[in-house]
């Protein structure tokens, strides 16, 4: 039985096929688009989705689940415009024209999709609620029989915060919190108000925070957020724009903050790395306390977390080490795109009541490589047909090869495999490099990713030597956990960091791994097992041969603004834009020097929208 | 072979026929999306959604408006006029539209609720309970309609 989930119309658009209850195809829209976050009904997904599971013009599909309501939110945003009147015109003036052409039509839009790639309209297209499509791909592809769930996003529906618990194949909810008050859209706002674009930026923010103090966090407990003892909260909606107005963040909070909001691009003050830091804390207290409650409420011993926050894996890696429940499990596509795949679970496994498989160590992922692949024989059409020179490796000597290239301080970007579904690169769309190098931050953030200086990289670690470099006791396969680089590792600090300039205070080194160690010492790291990723970790093993070091660093093969590679043109394409040494494209591998004379436009980075 | 095109009119070329076929194709696109989007209001109003089912019918009128102005829907009166000029047309249809809606409709409803002392989005600041939680209802995971 194939069911096709969807998710579309705000950001991340996404779809999911899933056969029978097992994964076979995921993938985001922005990724065949080559538009960040692309939010439109996600056509070039569904035709890879249906050509990955064998369906051909003419064939049906069994059901069709969208992510969510849409009629429940329009109800929201009209009793939001009601609530606020006569505030709030513009907003109105901006959402209706949209509302009334595209997101009311939904299922016809998807008929009309599913028309045009000759596919016969499903037996019936089912509409889960926002947060259960979050909540659904959080347990249903965990291994665990029976856990908490905590979703926690922007907004769904009504529901911001979701409370629940999952039991074989039956997902309850107990309690819920309901916009505005909503940790995601706090997040969000300071994100804007720190200059970062809402909706892809907070991970910035995230990485901002170490640099900061926590100065402005009891500030903040009195006049934005008002945090109870079991994690529910409201906000003071004084503060904040984003009911009726265009912003997300109010003049009020400007005069809390101390200043006004950073401009895009502006330099980043101390100010904002306090603010990063202060609003990180108390997003983290607010986490820890639901995760409290939902302990005590629920009594389940597993924790399994998605929507936008649960992207916060500073947070996540509190939350682990809390000991507030003996494991995590965190959808790797946490965000609104991961919606697609619980959908169409949710429908599996909820409405069809269909059985779960789990084996309690495993979970049904695939290692979130659930994307399209490019065989050695089309990559070396493409090639050819390019008359781009490059050399064919063996598949017994490729992890030697790279490895190599590595240890010589190359950087190597890696195409190879099924492309992964969310945000992070795992291995088969990811550029690497040697994380011994103190200068390799640096010069990958401002040569190679054209992005701000003070962003971290994270490293992928041969599982089995996690626990050696690193101050963590368990997988962390989809690099949602961050801890402390390990104490032995660590150089000591000299004192006089917070009265450094920025660059200055990333360049200077903090461990033996300096690449991939934060100011604070920390590591987004990702665990890699022969199982999930076996030319991976292939790779990372011949590094480790070579250097005494098992691991490499990790960043997605993009540039900033840019949507992950995807096909093997993507792949050559960002190769050649920036200072990329080698490609290894599946089996070939292609060295810049050889490479033709790479002719494209002078402002071909406008392209890409600045996150 | 003789043409049904130009029998059915000699005047124009083919391009602009198919062109008006896709206009009525369009039209009748309009009355169906009309149709459906009262239908969902009558719906509403059996679920017991009234307020929305309110808005609904109000939506319902005005949608199909918005339709007929949208420049892509290949309606003789954008014919011919330069892009900008029609996008700024646009525009200026749909804020001459909505901004009655707005001010007539949800800006006296909104001030009647607060007469009434709603405050649906729980906008105070004061007076709350030790927990902020709303219980969910089984309902939550129960449905899978689009409301």
């Amino acid at each position: 039985m194939k069911i096709l989930g969807i998710s579309c119309d705000y950001h991340d658009s996404a779809a999911c096929l899933v056969d029978s209850g097992h994964i076979v195809a995921a993938a985001q829209e922005e990724r065949f688009t080559r538009k960040k976050g692309d939010a439109a009904l996600p056509a070039e997904s569904i035709k890879f989705c249906l050509q990955q599971a064998g369906l051909r013009p003419g064939d049906r599909l069994d059901a069709v689940a969208f992510y969510d309501k849409p009629l429940l939110k329009f109800h929201r945003i009209l009793q939001t415009q009601r609530a606020v009147a006569p505030r709030g015109l513009g907003q109105f003036l901006a959402a209706m024209p949209v509302w009334l052409r595209r997101k009311l039509w939904i299922e016809a839009r998807l008929g009309q999709a599913l028309d045009q790639l000759g596919i016969l309209q499903p037996d019936q297209v089912l509409f889960p609620e926002h947060h259960l499509s979050h909540a659904a791909s959080a347990f249903y592809p965990s291994p665990f029989e029976q856990a908490a769930i905590l979703t926690v996003d922007g907004v769904g529906e009504w529901a911001t915060t979701t409370l629940g618990t999952g039991n074989g194949h039956h997902i309850e909810f107990a309690q819920q919190l309901t916009y505005p008050h909503s940790l995601g859209l706090l997040y969000s706002a300071m994100s804007q108000y720190c200059g970062f674009r809402v909706n892809s930026g907070e991970y910035k923010l995230m990485g901002l925070a170490p640099y900061g103090e926590p100065r402005y966090v009891q500030a903040m407990l009195e006049h934005l957020i008002d945090v109870r003892d079991d994690g529910s909260f409201a906000l003071n909606l004084d503060y904040f724009d984003y009911v009726g107005g265009e912003q997300m963040a109010g003049p009020k909070l400007a005069e809390l903050l101390g200043g006004p909001p950073r401009a895009a691009e502006g330099p980043i003050e101390r100010r904002h790395m306090h603010v990063a830091r202060s609003v990180q804390e108390v997003a983290e207290l607010v986490l820890l306390r639901l995760a409290k409650h939902l302990r005590a409420t629920t009594g389940m011993r597993q924790l399994c977390l998605a929507g936008g926050v649960a992207l916060n894996c500073v947070a996540n890696g509190k939350l682990l080490r809390s000991g507030l429940f003996d494991d995590l499990w965190i959808q790797p596509a946490a965000g609104d795109a991961g919606g697609a795949l619980g959908a169409a679970l949710a429908v599996w496994h909820g409405h069809l009541g269909q059985p779960r498989q789990v084996d309690g160590v495993h979970d049904a992922m695939a290692g979130a490589l659930l994307g399209p692949e490019f065989s050695a024989e089309e990559i070396q059409t493409y090639l050819d047909s390019r008359s781009y020179p490059y050399t064919r490796i063996a598949d017994a000597d490729w992890p030697q090869t790279v490895a190599q290239l590595l240890a010589d301080q190359q950087v190597v970007a890696l195409c190879q495999g099924r492309m992964e579904f969310g945000p992070r690169a795992l291995g088969n769309r990811s550029i690497v490099a040697d994380p011994r190098s103190p200068q390799m931050q640096s010069q990958m953030n401002l040569k190679i990713k054209f992005r701000e200086s003070f962003r971290p990289f994270a490293p992928s670690v041969l599982q089995e030597r996690a626990a050696e470099w690193f101050a963590i006791d368990r997988p962390s396969p989809y690099m949602l956990l961050v801890a402390d680089v390990a104490s032995e590792r660590q150089l000591p600090l000299q004192g006089d960091e917070s009265t450094l300039e920025l660059t200055q205070w990333v360049n200077r080194p903090r461990s033996t791994v300096p690449a991939i160690t934060h100011v604070d010492y920390s590591a987004r790291m990702q665990t890699v097992s022969e199982r999930d990723n076996p030319r991976y970790y292939a790779l990372i093993q011949a590094f480790e041969r070579l250097t005494g070091c098992p691991l490499v660093i990790n960043t997605s093969f993009n540039v900033r603004g840019e949507p992950i590679v995807c096909t093997p043109d993507d792949a050559y394409r960002c190769f050649m834009r920036t200072s990329i040494d080698v490609l290894a494209l599946g089996p070939f591998l292609l060295q810049k020097q050889q490479q033709p004379h790479w002719q494209d436009r002078e402002n071909w980075r406008e392209e890409f929208r600045l996150d | 072979m003789i043409d049904p095109f130009a029998i059915w009119d000699p005047l124009h070329s083919r391009h602009e026929l198919q062109q008006r076929l896709a206009q009525a194709k369009s039209r009748r696109k309009v009355a169906t999306q009309t149709l459906v989007a009262l239908a969902v209001a009558a719906l509403l109003v059996a679920v017991g959604q009234v307020q929305l089912a309110r808005f609904g019918v109000a939506f319902g009128l005005l949608g199909p408006i918005l339709l007929l102005v949208s420049p892509w829907r290949g309606l003789p009166i954008w014919h011919g006029m330069q892009h900008n000029l029609a996008q700024l047309l646009q525009k200026v249809l749909v804020v001459a539209l909505l901004t009655p809606l707005f001010v007539l409709v949800l800006w006296p409803l909104g001030l009647w609720a607060r007469l009434r002392g709603e405050d649906p989005l729980r906008l105070k600041p004061f007076a709350r309970p030790a927990s902020l939680f709303v219980p969910c209802e089984p309902s939550d995971t129960q449905s899978w309609r689009p409301y």
